[in-house]
C-alpha cells in the first residue's frame, strides 16, 4: 500500500484523521522512526511544518534556500541575536540542508552519559547494529582525500604544519557532484537526505505526509496525548489558510527537532517538573577567515571533509572544541561580516581568496554548564535563550588563536576575526592582538548548525524528561525521538547519532501502539 | 533571505523606545517614494530603512541600494514573517529615528533620516560596538536584514567574484556516479 505526500495546495477543508502513530517532524529522528512503523505494519501518519521541496526546487540560490529551508526564514537565532541558529525546515528537516557530516557517537560521551546520566543502555556495543543499518541505507562513508576543496586542505596543511592532526570526514552521499551546494538543497539527490531515503521508503510503505502543516497545540486527557491539533501554513505566507488537521493518534511521536520540540510541549502545557525546554545544547560556533594568494573559492566542492579533534579535551574545566572547515556563499558571508559601507564592501570583493575555518564547542559536559534554555512568548513562539558563559569566553578566546595559526601555518596572508571590530593578523607577531580582543556574545560571529538537548534523556526522573526508551514521563503515549533527547553536545555533527536513536526507538515506539 | 531579525529590547531599549517616540513625533523626517507597493511598512518605516540600506550598502563599484531595491526587499521579507518580528523591526527603527534618543545615547538632536551620511554612519558605528546590548542587538537586525537582501541577489554576484552555482548538474541525476572535484564547472570565466 502506498502512501502520499500532500502540500498545502491539497488540503482546502479541515480534516480529521485517526491512526496508530503520529510523527510530528520529518527530520533524522522522525523519518528514519517513520520508516521503520510501516515497516510494523503501522498506520503512520506525520505532519511537517516545512513545505515538500525536492532537487527540482533546488536552485543553489540563498535568494531561494534560505526562506524555503531554515527556520524562520533563515533568521533564527538566540533572542539576543548574538547566535545565528541554522536549521532546516522542510521534508527532511535539517538533512535537506546539513553538510553531511557524519560521525558515530563517541565512546567517550556515552561513557559520560552512563556516568552522569545514567544512560546504561546507550553503550557502543548495544548501538552497533543501528550505527550500521543507518550507515548501510545512507551510504555513509570516508569522501575521498582527493576529492578535498581548496578550503579543507587549508585544515589538513595548516594543522599538520602546527602539530596538531586531522582525520577525514565521513559523508552521507551516493554519486555527489562535489558541488557545494550541500546547504541548499542537493541540486542531484546526491546526499543522501530523508526525503530520498528513509521518507521516500516510508511512502512508499503507507506513510501519509502532511507538508506546511505546522502543530499548534496537543491535547491531554488523563495523561495521554488524545489529539494532535495542526493548522495548514504555505512556506510563503505569514499567516496560515484556516484549514485544520486534527489527528487522533494512539502513540504520538514528537520529533520536531531540539527546539520546536519543546515549545511545543510548553506551548501544550506539558512539562514535567519544568525541566523541558532546559539544557539545550548548541556547539556554538566560531570562525576565522584567512586570506590567499590563491583563490579558495569556498562556495564549491563537499563542504565538510577533514576534521581536527585535538582540542576536545583541553583538561579539567575547559570546554573543548573540534575544527572543521566552513563552505561560504555569497548571503552567509555578507550577513556574517558585522561590517558595514567601503569596509564590508572590501571583505566581500575578497571571499573567493579567503578560507573559512570553524571551531565548535563541546557544551555540557562541565557539570555547571546547564545550556540555553527554551521557552515560549506571549504569542507561543519559540524563544532560546543562550548566555555564553566565562568558560566559554575562554575556549572561544583559546579556540581564536588555534585557528589563527592555522590559516598562517597554511600561508595565509591575513587573517581576519569575525569580531565586531575584526582584528587582522599577518603573522605569529600578532597573535596578542587576538588574544587581548574581547569574546563573547555580541562581540563577534557566533553561530550554531546543530541543536540539541531540551527533552533530555536520563535515568532519574528527577532530572530528565524523556525515559532511556524516549517516552516521555508523566504521559503514556508521548515519546520524543530527535536530537532533543541527548543529554549533552556531542563533540560532533550530531546527524548519524539522532539517525541511532530514531533506529533503536522504532521497537519501543511500536511496541507502545 | 537575511538570517537575524527577531530580536527582544528589553527593559532599557523599551523604554527608550517609548521616550523615542516623542522625539520621531517632534521632528520632520525624510520622505523616500518605493519602487513597488509597500506590503507591511509604512512610509515613514521604509525611509527609514532605506537610508540605513544607503549606508549599510555603499562603496566603489557598487550599484545604488535604491536601484537594489534593498528596502523594498526588506519590507517583501518581513511580509512572509511573523507579524511579531515586523513589530520588532519597528521598534528598532523609532530607536534610531528618535530625536530624544539620539541625544541620550549620542549627545546629538536630530534624527537618523535627516542627518549627513556621515552622521549616519556615525550611528551605525556606534550602536555595532555599543556597550548597550539592545543596540548591538539592533545593529544586527538591521544589518542582517540589509546585508541578506543585497547579497542573495544574483545581480551582486559578478561584483564579488562569484562565478554563480554550477552547470551541468542535471546530467549527474540521469547517470549517478562518484564524481570527484573538477567534474562541475563554474558557472563563467573567472578574473584573478
Amino acid at each position: 500500500m502506498s502512501g502520499q505526500i500532500f502540500t498545502a495546495a491539497d488540503v482546502t477543508a479541515d480534516r480529521e484523521l485517526d491512526c496508530d502513530v503520529c510523527v510530528v517532524g520529518s527530520g533524522a529522528g522522525g523519518a528514519v522512526l517513520a520508516a521503520g512503523l510501516v515497516e510494523q505494519g503501522l498506520k503512520v501518519i506525520m505532519l511537517e511544518a516545512g513545505p515538500h521541496r525536492t532537487r527540482k526546487d533546488f536552485t543553489m540560490l540563498e535568494r531561494d534556500s534560505s526562506p524555503a529551508l531554515y527556520q524562520d526564514r533563515g533568521a533564527r537565532s538566540t533572542s539576543d541575536l548574538a547566535i545565528s541558529i541554522l536549521q532546516g525546515r522542510s521534508v527532511g528537516g535539517s538533512t535537506t540542508v546539513n553538510w553531511t557530516s557524519c560521525f558515530r557517537t563517541p565512546d567517550r560521551i556515552l561513557r559520560h552519559w552512563r556516568e552522569a546520566h545514567g544512560l546504561e543502555a546507550l553503550s557502543p556495543d548495544s548501538l552497533r547494529a543501528h550505527f550500521e543499518a543507518i550507515e548501510g541505507r545512507l551510504s555513509i562513508g570516508e569522501w575521498p582525500i582527493e576529492s578535498v576543496n581548496p578550503n579543507n586542505r587549508v585544515l589538513i596543511d595548516g594543522a599538520k604544519a602546527i602539530g596538531m592532526t586531522t582525520g577525514p570526514m565521513r559523508r552521507n552521499v551516493k554519486g555527489c557532484a562535489n558541488s557545494g551546494y550541500c546547504g541548499m538543497g542537493c541540486p542531484v539527490d546526491g546526499k543522501q537526505a530523508m526525503h530520498v531515503t528513509y521518507l521516500h521508503d516510508a511512502v512508499q510503505r503507507g506513510l501519509v505526509l502532511h507538508a506546511e502543516c505546522a502543530v499548534q497545540h496537543l491535547e491531554v486527557q488523563a495523561g495521554r496525548v488524545v489529539a494532535v491539533h495542526a493548522q495548514i501554513h504555505p512556506v510563503d505566507q505569514a499567516s496560515p489558510t484556516g484549514a485544520k488537521v486534527t489527528v487522533r493518534p494512539k502513540v504520538l511521536a514528537l520529533s520536531a527537532g531540539a527546539l520546536n520540540g519543546p515549545a511545543l510541549l510548553l506551548r501544550s502545557g506539558i512539562n514535567w517538573q519544568g525541566r523541558v525546554g532546559k539544557r539545550t545544547f548548541l556547539h556554538p560556533v566560531i570562525a576565522v577567515l584567512g586570506e590567499y594568494e590563491q583563490q579558495i573559492h569556498p562556495w564549491y566542492g563537499a563542504p565538510q571533509s577533514v576534521h581536527s579533534h585535538d582540542p576536545i579535551d583541553r583538561g579539567p574545566n575547559k570546554v573543548g572544541y573540534f575544527l572543521e572547515a566552513a563552505p561560504v556563499h555569497p548571503m552567509i558571508a555578507a550577513t556574517s561580516v558585522p561590517l558595514f559601507g567601503e569596509a564590508h564592501l572590501a571583505v566581500m570583493r575578497r571571499v573567493r581568496h579567503l578560507s573559512a575555518q570553524i571551531a565548535l564547542h563541546v557544551d555540557g559536559l562541565l557539570p555547571q554548564d546547564e545550556g540555553g534554555t527554551v521557552t515560549i512568548d506571549a504569542a507561543g513562539r519559540m524563544r532560546l535563550d543562550y548566555p555564553v558563559r566565562p568558560y566559554l569566553v575562554e575556549a572561544m578566546r583559546d579556540a581564536h588563536l588555534t585557528l589563527a595559526r592555522v590559516h598562517l601555518a597554511a600561508g595565509a596572508k591575513v587573517v581576519m576575526s569575525a569580531h565586531v571590530e575584526p582584528v587582522a593578523l599577518t603573522s605569529e607577531a600578532d597573535l596578542p592582538l587576538l588574544e587581548a580582543a574581547p569574546y563573547g556574545a555580541l562581540e563577534h560571529v557566533i553561530f550554531s548548525a546543530h541543536q540539541m538537548g531540551g527533552c533530555t534523556m536520563g535515568s532519574d526522573p528527577s532530572r530528565s524528561v524523556v525515559d532511556t526508551q524516549h517516552k516521555l514521563r508523566g504521559l503514556d503515549n508521548l515519546y520524543v525521538v530527535d536530537g532533543s533527547v541527548l543529554p549533552t553536545s556531542l563533540g560532533v555533527n550530531p546527524s548519524e547519532t539522532v539517525y541511532a536513536l530514531a533506529h533503536r526507538a522504532r521497537r519501543f515506539v511500536g511496541e507502545a501502539v | 533571505m537575511q538570517r537575524r531579525t527577531v530580536l527582544k529590547l528589553g527593559l532599557v531599549g523599551g523604554a527608550l523606545v517609548a521616550v523615542g517616540g516623542i522625539g520621531v513625533a517632534l521632528l520632520p523626517s525624510a520622505r523616500i517614494e518605493p519602487r513597488r507597493p509597500l506590503q507591511v511598512l509604512d512610509s515613514w518605516e521604509f525611509a527609514v530603512i532605506a537610508l540605513v540600506a544607503d549606508r549599510m550598502f555603499e562603496g566603489p563599484g557598487l550599484p545604488a541600494a535604491r536601484d537594489l531595491e534593498i528596502a523594498e526587499g526588506v519590507d517583501a521579507l518581513l511580509a512572509t514573517m511573523h507579524p511579531s518580528t515586523t513589530a520588532e523591526v519597528r521598534q528598532v527603527l523609532v530607536l534610531l529615528e528618535s530625536s530624544v534618543a539620539g541625544l541620550f545615547m549620542h549627545g546629538r538632536l536630530g534624527t537618523f533620516s535627516t542627518s549627513s551620511p556621515e552622521a549616519q554612519r556615525a550611528v551605525l558605528r556606534s550602536w555595532a560596538s555599543s556597550r548597550w546590548t539592545t543596540l548591538r542587538t539592533a545593529y544586527r537586525a538591521l544589518h542582517g536584514l540589509c546585508m541578506g537582501v543585497a547579497w542573495s541577489n544574483p545581480a551582486m554576484h559578478e561584483i564579488m567574484g562569484y562565478p554563480g552555482p554550477p552547470q551541468g548538474l542535471s546530467a549527474l541525476v540521469a547517470s549517478p556516479g562518484e564524481a570527484t572535484a573538477g567534474e562541475v564547472e563554474p558557472a563563467e570565466p573567472e578574473g584573478p
